[in-house]
């Protein structure tokens, strides 16, 4: 059985050597992504031509109103919803127009996932939940491993429990434990704190962020929470399917600005 | 293994919501074991009670010539190794007794112990030719104590008197085709001349071994006999009984299949809910890397521990159940028979059918989308069947129905029950497809009338059809039960009501006691007259005649009678008098005269009584053909009284009271005549009483049978309202937070469950109407009666009323569930 660390798995690099369409460095690239609802007049344009990298080792968030596509633009990153003209690459590997199957194992070996709400199968303890993705893999993690996971994220008591049994901070906890287990070329987090209260919310943003400083993880966030954006390396802001801007090392305020700015641009 | 582990974390963490399914299989594996251990343990019962009379035996001789048993006997003693060889005689023999006559079945009770294999209760065994031993219930049935009088017929028509020493004890009693049984010794046989044993049996000499001796019994006497241990001889004297044994098994396991089928329509909408329910945990191991076959596999693992440990369980009930059965009908004189290998069969089909019934909906889990995990779940998103996969079904279903109506169709006009049933089958198969299309409409239409229930009407309305798949699913179940059990009270009470017509066809008489021409005694008359149930009690009078015919021979019957029907016999007989009313006196003779060639219709013949003669016309009709008066010839009273005064009444027809018991009178006036072997008691009463005594018995049995799959069926009602209520918590909650009051919302729910059981027994009714005058006819046209198609109306009502009352209280508990969730808790973000 293959033992899963924390270190990134490095596959084979891009022939392109573009950053902005996913060179050899890129974690996570897309190239002209358009995704379209529906069809006709009512046909909607969630996503309108983005074009995106986010580099190995670093800390995006992606920011907007509730309308700009964010969200859209995470599934098809992340492989759960193929898009209607452009490319996706994850660590330099195209998968656009992978199969379903292809894409499941896509996510099992390569992505993490952690979402806002409902992250745990309710009838798994802690630790199940967390060993999930090496399971049906069908390998195994050191218990070094899960221990070491554990303890950083402070549930190593509370593993043996069902969800059901842990408060919301803890359950985010074991859901980034499990993202993380497999040592992932991304990690897509959608509005993570969106249910804890601030301090818990915070400290797990922290945490994030020390894996990527400290570990080389590439984590990659929806929010529409200035101040979580700001645990970030970069921002990357949309409006109306297109990026409508980008900050590096963003402070809240600054994206306040820039967020209302956009709002008044597209009132 | 993980698939394993997955599947027990599934059903540990809410067992509630499988008891359902659990209940199902358990029921229905568990019938179907207590059938297999019923029937063998009937059947080992039949093993044993048929070795029981040589189980003192080493070897069974079995005559093949014909030689008397004696002498056989003295034979086999000669072959070196037998220690003696005993006849063991048995033959039904004709007794006449005070208070009694009839026939007993006569049974060799051997000198030697060893082999008596009857218990004394009283008396004493046999010491001489003129004492017999009576079985105990021959004792108090036939009136026979310790010290009864009773005469033997023998072979030859002259009779033996003997003497009751004792009574026995015959639990243990070999099939004697229902005559009692009484013992005697072999000087009793050789007393009336029996000289024909059944069978020999045979002791070894101590030290020598059974399987020797047959062989040197064989190879002695070879032409003459067969030989087999007690052993063997069991075995093959059970084979010959299979037959029977096989149909009752045969018919049990049918009925079980029933409810295993309906088990099965329960487990297939159970795992539609369970599955529709964990959409987002499907949707979130879908995003998490398991790949649709993976899920799959972990769907079929947990129907397979759930199918392995309810069928088990059902196995173990079944078993019990099958053994109380048993002990309880007398059955288990032989011990409990549980037969293994069946048994381990049907636990596998309960898993099997797990399964299956988890497979389709295991499929259309696959088609759960990973997004569905990012979504707050509402089971109006359910998946419903692909639209290609729905034109399937309606397709293969009507084409079904037209091709196996169209079979039943030509089996009932073509008189064959072979081209009907399977027809029927078919027909039926495809009508459950077809489920899915017209049962939701017809939900939406009635429920359309419960809105006149105010609130909780509506919304049971509403809430019954949002579904519609799941809700046609469980209504089909109990569609498949009342179907069943309607279809055969409608087949039962159409053929029932065709016999009544044909035997009131066959007897112009409801009620006659008839003899030989000889006058009635005068109990037997007025007893008539006195017996309750019977009304306008007509004595025919008849008087001893002789008969002339044409050519001047003598008739063909020495000792005729001529009987006069009296005028006002129309009262009590149906028709056949016709005749009778020509303007030349007409005489109805027998039907064997006219169709042995003796005498024929229209000739005249001469028939003298007390000295005078008339000439009559000779006809036939029914009060001849159907024996009503024994063997007499039948005219007018007023022509018999013209040729004389001294007639005696020789019949008595009588008709049934309104409402009176068929069988009671019945058993009552064949007490009267039970002292007189001479008379019997015929009509269409008689007839009819013991036909439809048979009919009840195997109707009220049959649907007791069938009731187990309607409490299935009840059960997959009280599943689907209890996991509608399950996914319903924040809807349920809502409600209450509005203002719904708690008695209101139990009532919408008994209005959901009143509406799915409603539409499931009416659809069920009409459906096992239909198919039970299609049922009705085809058996009926193979018999080539004429068939009277009727409704009992009052069974009806009653399988109606009781599985929409039972389909309401399964919303019981459910309701009980709602109503006590907190509004506010139930509202809280998951």
């Amino acid at each position: 059985m293959q033992h899963a660390t924390f270190a990134q798995t490095r596959s084979a690099p891009d022939s392109s050597g573009h950053t902005d369409t996913g060179g050899p460095g890129a974690a996570s690239a897309a190239t002209n992504l358009v995704k379209v609802y529906g069809s006709g007049p009512t046909a909607v344009r969630a996503v309108d031509g983005i074009s995106v990298a986010f580099p190995r080792g670093t800390f995006t968030a992606i920011m907007g109103a509730s309308g700009s596509g964010k969200s859209t633009l995470m599934h098809c990153l992340a492989g759960l919803d193929a898009p209607t003209a452009g490319r996706i690459l994850v660590g330099g590997t195209d998968i656009t127009g992978l199969s379903d199957r292809d894409l499941t194992l896509l996510r099992r070996d390569r992505i993490g996932f952690v979402f806002q709400s409902f992250n745990l199968l309710p009838t798994l303890t802690a630790r199940q939940n967390i060993l999930l993705p090496l399971d049906l893999a069908g390998r195994s993690a050191s218990p070094e491993t899960l221990a070491t996971l554990a303890k950083s994220l402070r549930i190593t008591e509370r593993l043996d429990h069902r969800p059901s049994e842990l408060s919301g901070g803890e359950q985010q906890r074991v859901a980034v434990a499990r993202a993380l287990i497999g040592g992932p070329e991304v990690i897509f987090a959608d509005e993570p704190t969106g249910m804890l209260d601030s301090k818990t919310g915070h400290a797990l943003l922290a945490y994030l962020r020390t894996c990527v400083r400290e570990l080389g993880q590439t984590v990659v966030m929806v929010t529409h929470d200035p101040i979580a954006a700001s645990y970030a390396d970069r921002a990357v802001l949309l409006a109306d399917g297109r990026i409508a801007g980008e900050i590096a090392e963003p402070t809240p305020e600054d994206l306040l600005a820039t967020m209302s700015r956009l709002q008044d641009a597209s009132a | 293994m993980r698939s394993v582990t997955a599947a027990w974390s599934q059903i540990s963490s809410k067992p509630s919501r499988i008891v359902a399914t659990v209940v199902a299989i358990v029921i229905g594996v568990g019938f179907a074991c207590a059938a297999l251990v019923f029937t063998s343990t009937f059947q080992a019962n039949l093993a044993a009670r048929i070795s029981a009379p040589y189980s003192g035996t080493d070897v069974v001789v079995t005559p093949q010539t014909d030689l008397s048993a004696d002498g056989l006997a003295r034979k086999i003693n000669a072959v070196p190794g037998v220690a003696t060889a005993v006849p063991l005689y048995q033959t039904g023999v004709r007794y006449t007794a005070e208070g009694s006559h009839g026939y007993l079945s006569l049974t060799a009770v051997p000198a030697e112990k060893q082999l008596r294999w009857a218990g004394l209760v009283h008396g004493s065994w046999p010491t001489g030719a003129a004492q017999v031993v009576v079985a105990q219930d021959a004792a108090t049935a036939a009136n026979l104590p310790i010290g009864a009088h009773l005469r033997l017929t023998d072979a030859d028509g002259g009779e033996l008197p003997v003497r009751v020493s004792g009574i026995a004890d015959v639990s243990a009693s070999p099939l004697s085709g229902g005559q009692p049984i009484a013992f005697a010794p072999a000087a009793t046989f050789e007393a009336l001349h029996i000289t024909w044993a059944p069978t020999i049996g045979v002791l070894a000499d101590p030290g020598i071994d059974p399987d020797q001796l047959r062989t040197a019994i064989t190879r002695g006497l070879p032409d003459e006999l067969i030989a087999r241990t007690t052993a063997e001889q069991a075995q093959v004297d059970v084979a010959g009984l299979t037959g029977q044994t096989t149909a009752l098994t045969t018919v049990l396991l049918g009925f079980a299949g029933i409810a295993l089928l309906v088990a099965g329509i329960v487990i297939a909408n159970t795992f539609t809910i369970l599955l529709t329910q964990r959409r987002r945990q499907i949707a979130l191991l879908r995003c998490v890397g398991a790949t649709g076959v993976q899920v799959r596999r972990e769907v079929i693992a947990e129907a397979l521990v759930l199918g392995g440990f309810s069928s088990i369980l059902g196995a173990a009930v079944g078993i019990g159940v099958g053994a109380l059965a048993a002990a309880v009908t007398g059955l288990d004189y032989g011990g409990l028979s549980v037969p293994v290998l069946p048994l381990l069969v049907t636990v596998l089909i309960g898993v099997g059918l797990t399964v299956g019934a988890a497979l389709l909906p295991a499929r259309r889990a696959l088609r759960v989308p990973p997004l569905a995990a990012l979504r707050p779940v509402t089971e109006l998103s359910a998946p419903t069947a692909a639209r290609r996969g729905g034109r399937v079904r309606v397709i293969v279903g009507v084409a079904l129905v037209l091709v196996g109506g169209l079979m039943v169709a030509a089996g009932v006009l073509g008189r064959s029950v072979l081209i009907a049933m399977p027809g029927g089958a078919l027909s039926a198969i495809g009508v459950l497809l077809l489920t899915r299309s017209f049962l939701p409409p017809l939900l939406r239409l009635v429920g359309g009338i419960g809105r006149a229930a105010g609130v909780p009407g509506r919304l049971a309305a509403v809430n019954a059809v949002r579904n519609p798949g799941r809700a046609a699913a469980t209504s089909a179940a109990l569609v498949v039960g009342v179907g069943l059990i309607v279809m055969l009270q409608v087949a039962a009470a159409s053929i029932g009501a065709s016999i009544d017509k044909a035997t009131a066809d066959r007897y112009p008489v409801d009620v006659s006691i008839a003899g030989t021409g000889s006058a009635l005694p005068a109990e037997v008359v007025s007893g008539a007259h006195a017996t309750p149930g019977i009304s306008g009690v007509i004595d025919v009078p008849g008087a001893p005649a002789t008969v002339t015919l044409a050519d001047g021979a003598t008739g063909p019957d020495d000792h005729a009678t001529l009987v006069g029907v009296p005028a006002n016999a129309a009262t009590v007989v149906r028709g056949g008098l016709d005749a009778l009313e020509a303007a030349d006196p007409t005489v109805l003779v027998p039907a064997w005269w006219v169709g042995s060639g003796a005498v024929s219709l229209g000739e005249v013949i001469s028939i003298t009584v007390d000295g005078h003669t008339q000439r009559f016309t000779v006809a036939v009709g029914r009060l001849t053909e159907a024996g009503v008066a024994g063997d007499a010839l039948v005219t007018t009273a007023a022509a018999l009284h013209a040729l004389t005064d001294h007639t005696s009444t020789v019949a008595l027809w009588a008709s049934l009271a309104d409402g009176a018991d068929a069988a009671r009178v019945s058993s009552a006036l064949n007490t009267l005549v039970a002292g007189d072997p001479n008379l019997y008691v015929t009509g269409s009463a008689s007839d009819r009483a013991s036909l439809q005594s048979v009919l009840n018995t195997v109707t009220t049995v049959a649907t007791g049978l069938l009731a187990v799959a309607v409490v299935i069926a009840i059960v997959g009602i009280g599943n689907t309202i209890g996991l509608s209520v399950a996914e319903r918590t924040r809807e349920s909650a809502l409600l209450r937070a509005l203002g719904l009051r708690r008695g209101q919302l139990r009532l919408t729910l008994a209005l959901e469950a009143l509406l799915l059981a409603l539409i499931g027994a009416a659809v069920g009714v009409v459906l096992g109407l239909i198919y039970g005058w299609a049922g009705a006819a085809a058996t009926f046209r193979e018999i080539g009666r004429t068939l009277v198609l009727t409704v009992p109306w009052g069974v009806v009502a009653l399988v109606l009323v009781v599985a929409v009352a039972a389909g309401v209280l399964a919303s019981v508990l459910p309701a009980r569930r709602a109503v006590r969730a907190a509004p506010v808790q139930a509202l809280a973000q998951e």
